[in-house]
């Protein structure tokens, strides 16, 4: 049999088995055993299983990631983000829907030292949540806030989602982190604007907070000392050269340790529960990684991919033609898919399409991460949505997916922008590399 | 259902369970501080660790499997819900039971190439060169958390057999 006509049935067993409900990195493992079994015989298919379990398992870069999944959950346990709602509520909190603001601005500099999105909306929802209900928020802009801007903790560095895609497009982990640097800045500066002009139209919407004297507001910036401390340590020492990305994430833990330590924050439950958290994150990350290698190295023995990227290069399609297709193809997987799943399924495919387009490769990662980010926020599957409605059960899985709406736009508008102005993205990595 | 409610065996199992959470918390704190001690003593005193790297690379191998049982344990694997969890009776156990042979094909082909490579690995001194550390106890150690994920699957998909039938 055409070995492209058993990559493309291998393909469709493998969406079916997605849908059905089999754990996407062992649905991708099995797929890819099977296709190598039929194309390359048992010896080869077992050696490649042993090969690439051992290879991925065993890549020192990799390590940055349960190092900064690590470093997030210990972030998390320590109620640092307690502080830093405190001092970012005191300087916006008197703004038109100055308490949504604060919620996007604290879950941007979070994002600054966590790379897990679900645990900024977890942390900043359970904080913010009960204080713009008592000022009598409006429940859609209040939790569609939150949702929408934990996804800012994936963009602003350090990010795990960065780092895989770095890792399987051999795109500098760096290089990435320092990209998403102005685009998280400039979409959590949009997320503020969009909140302030909304609750400015419709004071009902987001009444103003309390307001704070100067010395209260100067005396808060104080307990953003540790926060920005490690992330100019982490970032800061990427950007320099002084650190490579695996360096700054373990760096990044010993310094979260230390502050937890100065703080006397740090206990055996924290630091257990934080242990516990990461090894699972760390385990379910890592099947998905295995098992998409064996998939790719199934789809590289029946020739789909390269197929693929003929076809389309054959088409004639302008490329950006080709990129909006390509965006609506996100949207369509984030209705459906995890962002893992839906990161590592569809790279072996979009990532040598748009190589052949002459998209740049740290472009093209940061592009990967919004469209994830639009996963996190859409109907039906939405992670954050859910991580929200976990911690407000009573406001509904509709308010709060109406609340993420506009920030959806919002995320398409900047897509568009990044797409027209790319120095957006690359100007800042090519200085820092230069 | 996962392997803590399952009847027989769930105290070994939950054994090796407490014995994976040790290995993590062990490689995960052992990472930190091999990596922190190489920059530092690279910046110092310009001499890093010459096995830093191996190290931690075979510290992330134990990370990795020593957490696998434990994430299939918590139903920690990511799947797509949207179907899944509205199926009742034969399709649910199909799907179960799909899972269970998704998984445990991964599992039985790592469990059998990790006990055929090991020997040759022996034999032929194959190892960390800077740290010294032969290769082979964690291709068993490898073989041996395959082989009880395949055990694990084996429970899941006939607890999910008995279940349909019942």
């Amino acid at each position: 049999m055409d070995p492209s006509i058993i990559g493309y049935v291998g393909f469709a067993v493998l969406l079916a088995l997605i849908a059905l409900g089999v754990p996407i990195g062992l649905a991708m493992a099995a797929i890819g055993i099977v296709g190598s079994y039929i194309l390359t015989g048992f010896t080869a298919t077992v050696a490649q299983v042993g090969m690439n379990a051992w290879e991925e398992s065993t890549d020192f870069i990799l390590i940055a990631l349960p190092m900064f999944v690590l470093m997030g959950q210990l972030v998390f346990h320590l109620r640092l983000a307690e502080d830093l709602y405190d001092a970012v509520q005191k300087w916006l909190g008197r703004l038109p829907g100055g308490m949504a603001i604060t919620a996007v601005v604290a879950s941007a500099v979070f994002g600054a030292v966590t790379g897990v999105s679900s645990a900024s909306v977890a942390t900043m929802g359970a904080m913010t949540m009960p204080e713009m209900r008592r000022y009598k928020y409006d429940e859609a802009l209040a939790s569609g806030s939150i949702a929408a801007a934990g996804t800012l903790a994936i963009l602003i560095p350090p990010s795990v989602l960065m780092i895989v895609y770095g890792i399987w497009t051999e795109t500098s982990i760096g290089a990435l982190f320092i990209a998403g640097m102005i685009p998280g800045i400039l979409l959590t500066l949009a997320f503020a604007i969009l909140i302030y002009v909304r609750c400015w139209l419709r004071p009902e919407m987001g009444p103003i907070g309390p307001r704070y004297s100067w010395r209260e507001r100067f005396g808060s910036l104080r307990k953003l000392l540790p926060i920005i401390a490690i992330f100019f340590v982490v970032i800061g020492g990427i950007y320099v050269g002084a650190f490579t990305p695996t360096e700054a994430s373990a760096i990044g833990v010993i310094g979260v340790l230390i502050v937890g330590l100065f703080m006397r924050r740090l206990n055996a439950a924290c630091f257990k529960d934080s242990l516990i958290d990461t090894g699972t994150t760390t385990g379910m990350i890592f099947a998905i990684i295995i098992g998409g290698h064996l998939i790719g190295r199934f789809l590289v023995l029946t020739d789909v991919t390269s197929g693929l990227v003929t076809w389309i290069g054959d088409s004639g399609l302008n490329r950006y033609v080709i990129l909006s297709l390509f965006v609506l193809m996100y949207l369509v997987l984030g209705a459906l898919l995890d962002v893992w799943g839906m990161l590592i399924l569809t790279l072996p495919f979009v990532f040598p399409v748009m190589m052949s387009l002459k998209f740049d490769p740290v472009w093209f990662g940061i592009f990967v991460v919004l469209m994830t980010e639009l996963a996190l926020i859409t109907p039906p599957v939405g992670i954050n949505v859910y991580v929200m409605h976990g911690i407000a059960p009573e406001v509904g899985l509709t308010t709060i997916f109406r609340g993420t709406l506009p920030f959806v736009f919002v995320i398409l508008a900047f897509v568009s922008l990044i797409t027209v102005f790319p120095q957006i993205v690359l100007w800042l990595p090519s200085v820092s590399m230069r | 259902m996962t392997l803590e409610n399952a009847d027989s065996g769930s105290r070994t199992i939950a054994a090796i369970r407490t014995f994976h959470y040790a290995v993590n918390v062990a490689t995960l704190a052992l990472s930190a501080v091999v990596i922190g001690t190489d920059v530092v003593l690279r910046y110092v005193f310009n001499a890093p660790l010459s096995w830093g790297i191996e190290a931690t690379s075979l510290l992330l191998l134990v990370m990795v499997f020593g957490s696998l049982p434990y994430v299939w344990e918590r139903g920690g694997h990511i799947r797509m819900e949207l179907i899944y969890s509205h199926l009742n009776g034969v399709p649910r156990v199909f799907a179960d039971v799909a899972t269970a042979l998704s998984g445990g094909l991964f599992s039985a082909a790592l469990c059998f190439e990790m006990l055929r490579t090991f020997p040759g690995m022996r034999a032929r001194h194959e190892g960390a060169e800077n740290l010294g550390v032969p290769f082979w106890p964690f291709a068993v150690f490898v073989a041996v958390i395959a082989g009880l994920m395949t055990l694990q699957f084996v429970v899941f998909a006939v607890h999910s057999l008995v279940r349909g039938r019942g």
